[in-house]
């Protein structure tokens, strides 16, 4: 009992630091440039993705044992796509405001590796129980990157902080991080940072594959099982 | 033909895919890392969105509008996609085993490919007509490809270059793309457009 | 057969079938809230470019522009008081939509960007009232032009800075809307 909850513990926490998806594993690169030009639409992207990653754990956890290995991805995919889609019409239709500035970017939920990834790697193989700790776990550390990159660059780049103006006697905002060079380089600092004060620093050869290689890796791997 | 003309360098230069919309940036960090990668990666890419502009546009204007199924498209456009590219490998090995050879292993990654999808949302947001969404989805892929190759040289670079330890990987391969996309910023008052 | 063939197939199929299905559900319920907000904002967005106006009706006048997606008569107390026009004009990220309200004297009573495609964050400054403040000093014969800096008379709109195209697009909408409530009212004259 006490092995069995110490290992949900560690589940639920792994994706908020140590394996972090965005800062760590490099998963998900897309939307945290894109729509991090405020943390409130950080934080809305990062809500958004939890809720179609927990919705397609659930769902690929409860049929893992009866879809067969030849039709596993074409079967994801649906799952994932119908519950970004769902969530898209939600936003559409309750929070208007958050779905007119994530714009495009929902849709796109569907391509972002995390939720790919935690599908082929955790929820085909784990219960469902497990799975629900997994996607919240990793949707919140999703959450929690998206929404320091955002806040860096709201701060820096509009001289706010989830619309509350904060710098205005201080220095004039350097609109050049609510650009795209500053997602970029907002990103590339926060990385810095923490490979800094991380005791498990990554290392060189891993960080340079990231995201690439890794979903490159599980979709050709996936590839190569169907044909 | 300005039309087509202002479409074309827009998705080229001023909303280029990687450095200004942000699709396509796992690729982006992860094969620009050889400038003959980049140069296998970015062809695949020209010719899975090329061809996936016009299926994708003839699914939504003849399937999805008529039928009032919009709210079906997400998860069309991926199987479509998804499909697509599997029958370009099986066809390109069968009738082109040189192109291949050449493209075959990035064909796969493709799928997951942001850029892919986003240009088929952004064209039937937008509403192109057919022309207009080839011209669109051949462009913006040339963009991206673009992007790869001119990062792919400065990695290379990088690569000799003694950076501190913090900056190792990642962060300063980012630092050097915010670098890059600031050039492309000088692009935006381009024509007008 | 059963295993590799049908098995999967029939699998797929239902899970594409159910997942169809629960969409075409969904759809079902957010369908009508999101049609009725959109009106709602509309209605509220008429209100808020014409606040003395009470009642609006659609009008349907020859000739306006293609970029006209409505004009609406705002009437206060059974007086035309001025019009209401609903633009589409096109942004840096596409199509940008548009409500300006012109009185009767050919003022520009109030600029609404509604739903647009520009990069949050800053494109969408546009919305913030100190940019879009300058069009209310500008009347249906002016010719607006777009300035990066130094704003010298009412008819230049001083661009918010890192999105010209942007301030470009609401500049080129509020033209079109003062160049058809002229066309309007010389026409009835």
């Amino acid at each position: 009992m006490a092995k069995s909850s110490k290992k949900a513990l560690s589940v639920l926490t792994n994706g908020f630091i140590k394996e972090n998806p965005v800062l760590k594993l490099v998963l998900g690169t897309c939307p945290s440039l894109a729509v991090t030009t405020m943390a409130r639409n950080g934080i809305g992207m990062g809500i958004a993705t939890t809720f179609v990653l927990l919705g397609s754990n659930i769902v690929i956890s409860l049929i893992r044992k009866i879809v067969p290995d030849r039709v596993r991805i074409p079967v994801f995919i649906t799952v994932i796509a119908g519950f970004t889609t769902i969530v898209g019409m939600l936003l559409h239709a309750y929070l208007p405001d958050i779905y007119k500035e994530l714009g495009i970017y929902i849709p796109l939920i569907v391509v972002n590796c995390i939720i790919f990834a935690r599908a082929e790697m955790f929820a085909c193989k784990n219960s469902v129980g497990m799975s629900i700790l997994d996607a919240i776990g990793m949707g919140g550390g999703f959450t929690l990157a998206l929404l320091i990159i955002g806040s860096v660059r709201e701060i820096l780049g509009a001289g706010t902080w989830m619309g509350i103006p904060l710098t205005k006697d201080l220095f004039d905002p350097a609109i050049i991080m609510i650009l795209p060079p500053g997602g970029f380089l907002a990103f590339g600092f926060v990385v810095a940072a923490i490979q800094k004060f991380s005791v498990l620093k990554i290392k060189n050869k891993e960080i340079a594959t990231g995201c690439g290689m890794n979903c490159a890796g599980c979709a050709a791997g996936n590839n190569g099982g169907d044909r | 033909m300005k039309e087509i003309i202002l479409i074309a360098i827009a998705a080229v230069f001023v909303e280029n895919f990687v450095l200004s919309k942000f699709l396509g940036i796992c690729p982006f960090l992860g094969v620009s890392k050889k400038t003959s990668t980049a140069v296998g990666m970015g062809g695949a890419i020209v010719f899975v969105i090329t061809i996936s502009s016009v299926v994708t546009w003839s699914v939504n204007e003849y399937l999805l509008k008529p039928y009032e199924l919009i709210y079906l498209q997400t998860i069309v456009f991926i199987l479509v996609i998804a499909a697509l590219v599997q029958l370009v490998e099986t066809v390109l090995k069968k009738f082109m085993p040189a192109l291949y050879r050449a493209l075959g292993i990035y064909l796969p990654l493709i799928t997951t490919n942001c850029a892919v999808l986003g240009s088929a949302l952004l064209i039937a947001e937008r509403e192109y007509t057919l022309l207009n969404a080839v011209v669109f989805g051949f462009s913006s892929a040339v963009g991206f490809t673009l992007a790869l190759l001119l990062f792919s040289g400065v990695r290379e670079r990088i690569e000799t270059n003694d950076v501190p330890m913090a900056f190792r990987g990642l962060p300063i391969t980012l630092i050097a793309a915010a670098l890059v996309s600031v050039a492309f910023i000088g692009f935006q008052g381009l024509f007008g457009i | 057969m059963w295993d590799s063939i049908i098995k999967p197939t029939l699998i797929l199929f239902i899970v594409c079938a159910v997942i169809t299905g629960a969409l075409a559900y969904v759809n079902g319920i957010t369908e009508n809230i999101i049609l009725v907000r959109a009106e709602e904002t509309q209605k509220q967005y008429r209100k808020e470019v014409m606040s003395e106006a009470d009642s609006f009706v659609k009008i349907n006048p020859e000739g306006i522009p293609e970029k006209i997606a409505g004009i609406y008569e705002a009437y206060s107390n059974d007086t035309l008081a001025g019009y209401v026009i609903d633009v589409v004009t096109k942004g840096y990220g596409g199509s940008m939509n548009l409500t300006v309200g012109i009185n009767t004297d050919g003022k520009v009573t109030g600029v609404i960007i509604g739903d647009n495609n520009e990069t949050p964050g800053l494109g969408s400054k546009a919305e913030e009232t100190d940019f879009i403040d300058q069009f209310k000093e500008v009347s249906v014969n002016d010719t607006l032009t777009v300035v990066k800096q130094n704003k010298k008379s009412a008819n230049e709109i001083q661009a918010i800075s890192g999105a010209t195209i942007t301030s470009r697009a609401v500049a080129e909408g509020v033209q079109v809307a003062l160049d058809s409530v002229k066309l309007i009212t010389e026409g009835g004259n």
